[in-house]
């Protein structure tokens, strides 16, 4: 069941923005109006791809890091108890 | 002063906060290795900007949706003739930003070693980058009569764009030694200051350099304005300051060098805001890409209601984690007591000892959930009512909505 909200939130997004075209925003202006001339399709390219490649990568590494601090057991970790606060509180900021 | 010339300074404001807040993260995220040496130091390093970088950087943000609203036209034609830029700018900031996050959590000195390394380059990357970008505005782009980027990536990094950008770099790390000088102790704080002095000599004969041009190029003689004589006297004074450990005063002295340096550019670029290399008929101007007046009547009445609260909080964060970082949680010689100690617990995702809020009179303690309540309702409420008397002011204020689907 992990993946099915990821999926959902994906799938909602795609079809929002395709249920949308031909506009960019509805009613206003087209899409094809809104292109950037001066961006050529080798720029476009490049910055999908190292987009998705970079993406793909923090996605390998946030799941490994997620699996590998779910299977870690539980520490308690020491309560901070009211009473143990520091008498005199400093309070300096220096700039 | 009308509305335009109104955002063309805020902008001004924008980019001089973002350069000032980010600049010395960006100098202690080139540093951190460097200065750190070991891993306790690297920690302690990383620690002194860990609460606070990723709320600098929201400037960044600002700058470029306050452009995106306030000069569309000026935005689009700047973000997509820097597209190549924006780019790899883009990538540094997402590498720089997961760094902090990743290195903490890995195990393995490799890694921690990757994701150090992403730290110094995306710390680099991104003032490079940006600093080109402004360097750009002024410097020229060939840009047609229908404000179209039309040159190729060659023209983006004109010698003038990448000295502005290599100059902006260099403050940014002097900056940045300076910081980590304020913020730490012993041999983090020397070995911080070693940093300030070996580059705050080179950056201000840059600064110097920079403006000399800056000033000539525009056609305006060789007498330096105001503003390009305070940031040639700030960054010499900065270099001279650090070499003699002063890192408080060079502190103020970085900032005001990196803030001369901005307004110097935006005030040479005024009225234009890009220059075009194919004819001055071409050049994109504030009144020329600005949005319609209603568009800069909202912003500014926004802009008037949150911006107080934002430097607030940036303040109230500033103030909770001030005092020097310390390795290793000592807490008996601490001089500044639980700030400096929140500090070294510190970075998102740890438990921090806050020091208690000072409290003005006996009201209930905020721990109390019914308090909470009322206060979190009263916030909204008191949210609500400004926004029905904004809609109020600007609905009654002349031509009223355009474009009302």
């Amino acid at each position: 069941m992990l993946p099915v909200p990821f999926l959902v939130n994906t799938f909602g997004w795609i079809l929002t923005e395709n249920g949308r075209q031909p506009w960019i925003v509805q009613g206003l202006q087209k899409t094809q109006d809104a292109a950037s001339p001066s961006v050529g399709a080798t720029a476009l390219v490049t910055s999908l791809v190292v987009l998705v490649a970079l993406y793909a990568v923090l996605a390998v590494v946030d799941w490994v890091l997620m699996a590998r601090y779910a299977r870690r057991e539980l520490v308690s970790q020491p309560v901070e108890s009211p009473g143990e606060k520091p008498a005199k509180p400093a309070f300096e900021p220096s700039y | 002063m009308t509305l335009v010339s109104f955002w063309y300074v805020v902008l001004v404001l924008l980019w001089t906060g973002f350069l000032l807040l980010e600049g010395f993260d960006f100098g202690v995220g080139m540093l951190h290795r460097l200065v750190g040496r070991d891993e306790a130091g690297v920690q302690t390093a990383i620690r002194t900007i860990g609460p606070v970088w990723d709320g600098n950087e929201v400037w960044l943000i600002v700058v470029v949706a306050a452009t995106f609203a306030a000069f569309p036209s000026w935005f689009a034609t700047m973000l997509s003739g820097f597209y190549p830029v924006f780019l790899v700018v883009l990538v540094g900031l997402i590498l720089r930003g997961v760094s902090f996050e990743f290195r903490s959590h890995s195990t393995d000195p490799r890694s921690r070693r990757l994701w150090s390394a992403a730290l110094t380059v995306g710390s680099l990357v991104v003032p490079l980058g940006l600093g080109i970008v402004l360097g750009g505005l002024l410097g020229g782009l060939p840009i047609d009569s229908q404000q179209e980027f039309v040159g190729d990536v060659g023209d983006l990094f004109g010698l003038y764009s990448v000295v502005t950008g290599v100059t902006i770099t260099l403050l940014c790390l002097v900056h940045g030694a300076a910081f980590l000088a304020l913020r730490t102790a012993d041999d983090l704080r020397s070995r911080a200051l070693t940093a300030g002095r070996v580059v705050g000599p080179p950056a201000a004969v840059l600064v110097v350099v920079w403006t000399l041009w800056t000033r000539i190029a525009s056609g305006n003689g060789v007498l330096l304005s105001v503003s390009e004589f305070g940031a040639v006297l700030a960054a010499i004074a900065a270099a001279v300051l650090l070499a003699g450990g002063r890192e408080g005063a060079g502190f103020v002295a970085t900032s005001l060098a990196l803030a001369g340096v901005v307004v110097s550019l935006f005030s040479e670029l005024a009225p234009r805001v890009m220059v075009s290399t194919l004819g001055a008929a071409n050049d994109l101007t504030a009144t020329g890409t600005a949005s319609s007046p209603y568009t800069l009547g909202v912003m500014t009445v926004v802009l008037a209601v949150l911006l107080p609260v934002v430097v607030l909080y940036q303040w109230w964060a500033y103030r909770v984690f001030g005092g020097r970082v310390r390795t290793g949680l000592d807490q008996s010689t601490h001089p500044s007591g639980t700030s400096a100690e929140a500090l070294v617990g510190g970075g998102r995702g740890s438990r921090i000892n806050r020091p208690p809020l000072p409290r003005a009179g006996a009201g209930p303690p905020p721990k109390q959930p019914l308090g909470r309540l009322a206060s979190w309702l009263l916030a909204w409420l008191a949210a609500w009512l400004i926004m029905r008397a904004v809609t109020a002011a600007v609905s009654a204020d002349g031509d009223g909505p355009r474009g009302h689907v």
